[in-house]
């Protein structure tokens, strides 16, 4: 079998930054048709970032076309441009609506209905339709009017908390990590929805929590709190139950390589790779106990010894005596990494603007079913033309008129202030 | 399995064979649990999955067989053990599979296959059968048979080494982030291969790799490599995620504020009102002025406060919260995102469920099995042994 597994599924995306976009490229990937709709005056913010990432840092005639974060996470998607305050804009698209299985957006609280496109209007154009919003804290409970950005859900679901050195509790680290956790739950969402559709025969609204998400990656920390009334304990990069583990310091500047011991046979072979037999057996060393109790000596000793040593050869050599050992590698390290490479992980594509560029690819693969990336993310308002014509039946002469009153388009017209921002970076 | 009202639920009437461990397998068939799925996860008799085992447990608690990740993480399943490296374990998981949709599994590469249950030999008990593997790198490649630990595998995955104090060893991110984001995606990838056996009949097998996930997750690092070839940023990429706490009279909190917030942010701390519209030529000097007006508004504050009366003057704005902040949260509460409820051996545990609801539908719970628990019922149910065969195979270590 041949066809695409999401062959026949519409949405509308209306997502904007990443998380959001994030999930609509992975029904993209799929093959749903998958529609980014975006307005002139209120373009995805990453098209229009201060400090944008463009090819070689040229922002070039058409900055909103080569912008890098929407690039990458907008591939297989058609674009559409089209002003929701504008009645006849809204008006069209509840015409889209009509003939789509879903809407995805994750605007602040509020911003939907304020424009007449609650889930109510959308249901009442389309019984069948799913809405999928991707909020801060989700649409309910006394907190879901607040704004955030990434780092400020890791501190409310609780990971920061967690995070750091353990003497040190503001070193909480900050990867932004609730946007792409949260739209891959998006991504699981829908399918949820549309399956439950099949059975019910009707749309729902699907109200999703990033913060949630968030916590959801420290979740056994809230079930300990609860079992035992006591703080579970900040770790650094102590891993319950094995030790060492941590990153030691590599051969040249702030290199690393990270070691994580399970067992006191895997402690005998590294101790073997250190050429420290001896260590194996020694009372301070020998088992996990002993081992808690000499944290500083073990430190001591592998650190001293990995530091002579290249962390990509040390990574080779502790895997090849069963270690469980990996380099800490950095962008540039991983685009050139030979696993990824054989495994073709990066993904050439041909941007429209941005010319060629590599992009990650996917973590699944099918056995039997086609994914991947067809086209390139659209420019901004590619396809407004052939989506109004072919699924709301504008004729060519209301498209030429909804231009030239700037209701569609291709370029941005921005206003001096930005709205505000949430859901990412 | 139903809703709490009545309604059906996404997942109802598909059947997850969950026979993997600790973490990315498990985490992945427990969101189809909370789904409605019927989900049965298959130990090894004896020990059980090793995620049992990993404490603190409640004090005075019975067997010990019930720590914290295993309550959070085998949530909504029903539970049973099964030799799979014995020949009469495997003939008994065949017959599972006969009347299963999914299996999911995690454990290296190699194993399934060498066990006779990789995806072809499944698939002619079931060829509907959609089987998903998570392993830490895939099943091809240098890395395939690597070992790793979250430590290990977030430490190659990118965003390690930026994060942390110059001069101390960088730092990895508290739970399980790796194996989360991978067992959530992997769902999603099932999902769809679930919806195309159901559409046509044909199953497939889906490979899903950790680190590969984990490469997805970045803001803009990747992109930056492909555009230009190196990262920027100002100074050292270490403390690229830190320096940003706010010591508040009772923790750490943040106000984050962007450009398009100074204004705001200045008024809500009492600053001067030209620290919230800096020229562009002394940006710098007046985002640390306005820095110390913060720091100086927060300091007489608690966290709470801070969090509140930034969101107040709609201010993108948060604090620490810690486990037991979170078990009385009010959003959490009046969303319901951990319910409590009575597990057999561990007593009462307040256990997160799904980051998402729809309608007011209350999603079901059921309390983390314990070893075996429901032999009877499943072997019974769904094979038609009765208690003597039963009885047997417990003899022989089979079940």
């Amino acid at each position: 079998m041949t066809s695409l597994p999401l062959a026949g599924v519409r949405v509308l995306d209306m997502g904007q930054f990443w998380a959001a976009p994030n999930a609509g490229r992975a029904w993209a990937d799929a093959g749903a048709e998958v529609i980014k709709v975006e307005s002139l005056h209120r373009p995805d913010p990453l098209r229009i970032q201060a400090r944008g990432i463009y090819p070689d840092h040229d922002a070039g005639n058409d900055h909103w076309n080569r912008s890098g974060m929407v690039n990458e996470r907008n591939r297989n998607k058609l674009g559409i441009a089209i002003d929701l305050q504008h009645e006849r804009g809204k008006e069209l698209f509840l015409e889209l609506v009509k003939v789509s299985d879903a809407v995805s957006q994750n605007y602040s609280a509020g911003v939907l209905p304020r424009l007449g496109l609650g889930y109510d209007a959308l249901s009442a154009v389309n019984p069948r339709v799913i809405l999928l919003s991707i909020m801060s804290q989700g649409l309910t409970g006394p907190e879901s009017a607040y704004v955030s950005y990434g780092p400020n859900l890791e501190q409310l679901g609780g990971i920061s908390h967690l995070s750091g050195y353990p003497d040190d509790p503001d070193s909480s680290v900050g990867f932004a990590l609730p946007d792409p956790l949260g739209g891959a739950v998006a991504a699981l969402a829908l399918m949820a929805a549309l399956r439950h559709r099949e059975e019910s025969g009707a749309g729902m609204h699907i109200d999703l929590s990033q913060r949630e998400a968030a916590t959801l990656v420290i979740g056994d920390a809230v079930v300990e709190q609860s079992l035992t009334d006591e703080e579970p304990p900040r770790l650094g990069n102590h891993e319950r139950g094995r030790l060492p583990s941590q990153c030691y310091p590599c051969a040249g500047d702030d290199q690393w390589v990270a070691i994580s011991i399970g067992s006191d046979h895997e402690w005998a072979a590294l101790c073997a790779a250190m050429d420290r037999p001896e260590a194996a057996n020694d009372e301070r060393f020998a088992t996990i106990v002993a081992r808690s109790r000499h944290r500083d000596e073990v430190d001591r000793l592998v650190g001293g010894w990995t530091a002579k040593h290249d962390k990509q050869e040390l990574m080779a050599d502790l895997q090849s005596r069963g270690v469980t050992a990996g380099a800490v590698l950095n962008p540039r390290e991983l685009f050139r990494d030979a696993h990824l490479r054989e495994r073709g992980f990066w993904e050439p594509v041909t941007d429209y603007s941005a010319g060629p560029q590599e992009y990650y690819g996917r973590p699944m693969r099918f056995s039997a079913t086609p994914y991947g990336t067809r086209t390139p993310t659209p420019q901004l308002g590619q396809h407004t033309r052939q989506v109004l014509h072919d699924l709301a039946d504008v004729s060519e002469a209301e498209l030429d008129a909804l231009e030239a009153e700037g209701v569609i388009g291709t370029e941005p017209m921005l206003s001096a202030e930005g709205g505000i921002a949430r859901g990412g970076r | 399995m139903t809703a709490e009202h009545g309604q059906s639920l996404p997942f109802s009437g598909v059947r997850v064979l969950d026979v993997g461990r600790h973490v990315a397998g498990p985490f992945c068939a427990r969101l189809f649990a909370r789904l409605g799925a019927d989900v049965i996860k298959v130990e090894p008799p004896g020990r059980g999955d090793p995620a049992r085992q990993f404490g603190p447990f409640r004090p005075g608690a019975a067997r010990g067989e019930s720590g914290p990740l295993h309550l959070y993480i085998n949530e909504g399943k029903r539970g049973i053990t099964l030799d799979l490296t014995s020949r009469t374990g495997r003939a008994l998981f065949g017959r599972l599979v006969a009347v299963s949709d999914v299996v999911v599994e995690n454990f290296e590469p190699r194993v399934m296959p060498g066990l006779g249950l990789g995806h072809a030999a499944l698939c002619e008990r079931r060829p509907s059968l959609v089987t998903t593997s998570i392993s830490n790198f895939g099943e091809s490649g240098p890395y395939r048979d690597y070992r790793s630990s979250e430590l290990t595998m977030f430490s190659m995955g990118g965003h390690v080494y930026r994060s942390g104090t110059e001069g101390r060893p960088p730092l990895r991110m508290a739970g399980a982030p790796a194996q989360y984001l991978a067992a959530i995606s992997a769902a999603y990838a099932t999902a769809v291969a679930l919806r195309v056996a159901e559409q046509t009949g044909a199953g497939q097998h889906i490979e899903f790799s950790i680190l590969e996930s984990q490469l997805t997750s970045h803001a803009q690092a990747m992109v930056e490599v492909s555009y230009y070839g190196a990262e920027t940023g100002a100074g050292s990429p270490r403390s690229a995620g830190m320096g940003r706490g706010l010591k508040t009279s009772d923790g750490i909190a943040m106000v984050s504020a962007q450009e398009q917030q100074m204004e705001s942010v200045a008024a809500l701390v009492g600053a001067p009102p030209e620290l919230g519209r800096p020229s562009p030529q002394d940006a710098g000097s007046g985002r640390r002025a306005l820095a110390q007006y913060i720091q100086q508004w927060a300091a007489t504050r608690t966290k709470r406060e801070v969090y509140e009366q930034g969101q107040e003057a709609h201010v993108p704005s948060s604090y620490v919260a810690s486990p037991a902040d979170l078990l009385e949260s009010p959003q959490y509460r009046g969303r319901g995102f951990i319910r409590e409820l009575d597990h057999p051996e561990a007593g009462p545990v307040a256990v997160p469920g799904l980051p998402f609801q729809w309608d007011g539908a209350q999603t079901p719970q059921r309390p983390a099995p314990l070893l075996g628990e429901h032999n009877a019922e499943i072997y019974g149910e769904l094979l038609g042994l009765d208690n003597e065969q039963l009885v047997r195979l417990a003899g022989a270590g089979v079940a």
